[in-house]
């Protein structure tokens, strides 16, 4: 300090005090600088940090692809809302009857009666509709739901196969390949039962294959024979096939456009996971990116980018597509309304 | 002070900005760092860096001590040929007893090849061995049938250790102990001979007679393995196998004979047995039998005290459909229940089980407590076991691991496979696809685990366990009588190991030999000791063989610590008297025999 008033005293006249005007301009030209490299700082941080979507390596379809190629010929049947039923009624005491006509009436009561716990009666009920309807999804996918959700799974094996080899349709060979998947559940918990578990997606994914092999753009078979593929100890080399059949599955959703369902994020979602899966994070990211951008308000997906980038990496025995994750088999994702 | 104007010009100005920037990219910058969590990974890796185990320094001293031989594998009937490496896997075993009485631990050791000679290596008391094998008459075993295990047991209560060798194809066979360094074999007049194709044998005394009696797990069905009418051979599930050679209990007779009461109690068990272990997991002074069985459920018999057996696996133990390999017991809590360590199979990418780690609920059934503690993954698992090296009082898991180290290819991706199709009839050999020269789960590194905090830490390496063989019989004993427990490790178609530890600080140690008197059996076989010093309790058992393809010395060893007063031993005898003693020096062996015991 004192060398400094030494130095005002001594030179008092070569650097005079600056006039305020000279002083405002000095600090604007401070704070002009201060916000060009904090603008420059923040630009290059975002150009570092931000989200880069490529786009994704799909492969190329078909012009006219129709619902039936997809596997969902009458979907607007399948979005028909169940009539309401009138369980006291003298008609529902009756054993079911195999009618077609009948089919829905007979799905929604087979709901209601396993609603208030008649499980036998109702299972009856759902069988006949799926009886009826052996081409008809939607009563197929009720029937194996309800066998699955209380444990039947050899008699929803049984059932499938048996209407799989009478009636030799994609929808019902699909719902007995859907049956293998949820009979999985059957086997010991990870990391026990993982020759069981395979063998049943083995299974699954021969059924599959067949489908497949007639009708490559059934969404359905795509989706269900990736999902079965993404779940394998990655060692065993399905991961391709996986990324494959839910690249196709991705594609597939411009013909499914028509169908507002609640699929499509969870084709991104599922291909990112075989991404993840691999050990390819960023890849993974770019997929879910993707489909954020195509669908914007899908939560699915948001929760997939939320997740921390060392937890993806250890996917391999990972709660999203580990070993013994169960896999919910339920078809009306393909036909039920997301929007 | 009076106010003096700042002087700036452009110069300063240009410095301040550009610092102004600086300081914003260097925050920018750690931001960056900090979210790639690479500033974090370093500081962790500096951390790992610097630990140091310094109470474990394992060496091995196999060829100062004269015992570097070679495990010499089996080769089986030609029709098997496209699995060979799978099928001569097995067979290098270890024993440890002090079958000439002079105080040192001696060894066998199998060999399994055609023709080649088994090992009896007598301890010298000065750190080498001498084979003797020739001399005692047990080193030609391999001339019909393959060896596979042997165990130490004196079954006729002379105060000798007699040897019981397990073989393939050929007639198992008991040695009998002749008192001057030569074996009798006794397997025809004793009728111990059965024809299995075992890999597993205990000896302990199921009925309380004071006689040993003898269990033998069975792997193969009852087939010639060198002469094969068929190759329908081999487990027919690779998750729930049954069709496993039946396992044995011979009974001893007393008179020098035994029988096989195996089916008349309900323990001839037809799983993949590939070892057998005993304990009393009830706490109800009589020994129960555990099956670490192959290709599916192990097995737990409760003995009902009575000289017969319960099975009591569905509520003992959860559902296994895992490859049981090795079983070990110890008191991990010192609540006096045994906990079980059971080797099983990992492999990352295809079958990840982890072995198991039951913890003794003490009400009749377990829980698997191992991935919590860390002690789950161990590769390809073989003999395990638990052993105190450093006298701490804590128990370390030492795990061998390694199936088949071969050529560069993995036989995995063909094992998963064919595993994983539906409706192959897997139990024929013939449509197994071929394994040539490739490796399965080869050069594995063997896990020493080590308690840290709440769980473990495998620091095989940093002690000392580098060698990559194919590891598969553990013995844990004190050969040279230190209070340090030394690792020798058969391993298959390798040399032999022997691990000693050389730690930085001795803790302090009480050894005890005990001899059974009255209605136990003379090696005690089944005694609970527990010890009782700086108000902790420890407990452990007299064991009779188990661990894959191997027995480890008898004599207890109790590590203290720091600890120089021991409170009280107590010693629950097979036959049920319980002896207390108090005083005992430490830092030394100490022969206590029954009804001679209290002061």
């Amino acid at each position: 300090m004192k060398s400094t008033i030494n130095k005002q005293v001594e030179e008092p006249d070569i650097q005079p005090a600056r006039p305020p005007r000279r002083r405002l301009r000095r600090t604007f030209i401070l704070a002009l600088l201060t916000l060009v490299v904090l603008l420059l700082v923040g630009l290059g941080g975002y150009l570092v940090l931000r989200p880069r979507v490529q786009p994704l390596s799909l492969p190329a379809l078909p012009a006219h692809i129709n619902e039936a190629d997809l596997g969902l010929t009458g979907w607007q049947d399948y979005q028909r809302p169940l009539p309401p039923i009138a369980l006291n009624s003298f008609d529902w005491l009756q054993p079911p009857t195999i009618d077609s006509q009948q089919a829905l009436l007979e799905d929604a009561a087979g709901q209601a009666l396993i609603g208030q716990g008649q499980l036998v009666h109702g299972l009856s009920y759902l069988r006949a509709a799926a009886q009826s309807s052996p081409d008809n999804l939607r009563y197929n996918d009720d029937y194996r739901l309800a066998l699955r959700d209380h444990g039947q799974y050899a008699e929803e094996e049984a059932f499938f196969s048996q209407q799989a080899a009478r009636i030799k349709t994609p929808n019902t060979a699909i719902s007995l390949a859907m049956a293998y998947v949820d009979e999985m559940r059957a086997c010991p918990r990870p990391p026990d039962g993982l020759v069981c578990q395979a063998q049943n997606s083995s299974r699954s994914i021969d059924v599959l294959n067949s489908v497949l092999a007639q009708h490559p753009y059934n969404i359905i078979a795509r989706y269900g024979r990736g999902l079965n593929h993404l779940y394998w100890p990655s060692a065993m080399g399905h991961l391709p096939r996986a990324q494959d059949d839910l690249q196709y599955a991705i594609a597939l959703l411009q013909p499914l456009g028509s169908i507002s369902s609640t699929f499509p994020p969870l084709a991104y979602a599922a291909l990112g996971d075989v991404f993840a899966k691999d050990g390819q994070v960023d890849a993974a990211r770019n997929v879910w990116l993707s489909g954020k951008n195509a669908l914007p308000n899908a939560a699915l997906l948001d929760s997939r980018l939320n997740i921390a980038l060392d937890q993806l990496v250890g996917e391999e025995n990972g709660p999203l597509r580990g070993l013994g994750v169960y896999v919910d088999t339920k078809l009306a994702i393909f036909w039920q309304s997301g929007r | 002070m009076e106010n003096i104007p700042k002087q700036t010009n452009r110069r300063q100005m240009l410095k301040y900005a550009a610092q102004a920037g600086l300081s914003l990219a260097t925050v920018a910058a750690v931001g960056i760092a900090s979210r790639s969590d690479w500033f974090r990974n370093l500081l962790s890796g500096q951390q790992q860096k610097s630990r140091k185990w310094t109470a474990f320094q394992l060496r091995n001293i196999a060829q100062q001590a004269d015992i570097a031989v070679t495990h010499q594998k089996v080769l089986l009937d030609h029709k098997v040929d496209n699995i060979m490496p799978w099928m001569a896997s097995v067979g290098a075993a270890v024993a440890a007893a002090d079958y000439n009485n002079d105080g040192h631990i001696d060894v066998f050791v199998s060999s399994s090849g055609l023709n080649a000679p088994c090992h009896l290596f007598r301890n010298n008391g000065d750190g080498t061995f001498t084979d003797v094998a020739a001399q005692a008459g047990i080193a030609d075993l391999n001339r019909d049938g393959g060896v596979m295990d042997a165990v130490w047991g004196d079954f006729d209560n002379d105060g000798w250790p007699d040897l019981y060798v397990v073989t393939w194809s050929s007639p198992n066979r008991l040695f009998h102990n002749n008192h001057d360094g030569t074996f009798t074999d006794v397997t025809v007049s004793s009728g111990t001979g059965d024809r299995g194709n075992g890999n597993a044998a205990i000896w302990f005394d199921y009925n309380g007679d004071g006689l040993l009696d003898l269990y033998v797990g069975n792997y193969f069905p009852y087939v010639h393995l060198w002469h094969l009418n068929t190759t329908r051979i081999m487990h027919d599930d690779f998750e729930n196998a049954r069709n496993g050679g039946p396992n044995v209990l011979y009974h001893n007779n007393g008179d020098g004979t035994f029988t096989n009461v195996a089916a008349k109690l309900g323990v001839d068990d037809t799983h993949w047995t590939l070892d057998v272990g005993a304990c009393d997991l009830f706490n109800t002074g009589h020994m129960d039998l555990y099956l670490a069985n192959d290709f599916g459920q192990d097995t737990i018999f409760k003995n009902n005290g009575d000289g017969t057996f319960t099975n009591v696996t569905p509520h003992a133990l959860p559902i296994d459909t895992r490859k049981g390999m090795n079983v070990d017991f110890a008191d991990l809590n010192g609540d006096g229940y045994p906990d079980i360590y059971v080797s099983n199979i990992t492999k990352e990418g295809y079958l990840v089980e982890g072995n198991f780690l039951w913890h003794n609920n003490r009400d009749g059934t377990f829980t698997d407590t191992a991935p919590q503690l860390g002690v789950d993954k161990a590769g390809w698992g073989w003999g395990a076991k638990f052993v105190d090296l450093d006298n701490d009082g804590e128990m370390e898991i030492v795990a061998l691991n390694g199936f088949v180290s071969a050529g560069p290819g993995d036989y995995w991706f063909e094992l998963g496979t064919m595993a994983t199709t539906p409706g192959l009839v897997i139990d024929d050999a013939r449509n197994w696809p071929s394994i040539g020269d490739k490796s399965i789960s080869g050069y594995e590194r063997s896990c020493l685990f080590v308690k840290q905090g709440n769980g473990y830490v495998n620091i095989a390496e940093e002690a000392g366990i580098t060698d990559l063989y194919d590891g598969r019989g553990l013995c844990i004993a004190d050969f040279d009588n230190d209070g340090l427990p030394e690792l020798f490790v058969a391993n298959q178609g390798a040399p032999l190991l022997l691990y000693k530890n050389y730690p930085q600080q001795r803790n302090h140690w009480l050894g005890l030999q005990l001899i059974g008197a009255g209605h136990s059996n003379r090696d005690a076989i089944g005694t609970r000791v527990t010890l009782t010093a700086g108000q902790r309790r420890r407990v452990k058992w007299v064991d009779p063989g188990s661990g894959f393809a191997s027995q480890s010395d008898r004599r207890l060893i109790f590590g203290l610590g720091a600890l120089d007063i021991i409170e009280n031993i107590e010693i629950r005898w097979p036959d049920g008297h319980v002896e207390s003693i108090t005083g005992l020096p430490i830092d030394r062996y100490h022969i206590l025999k029954q009804g001679e015991v209290t002061r």
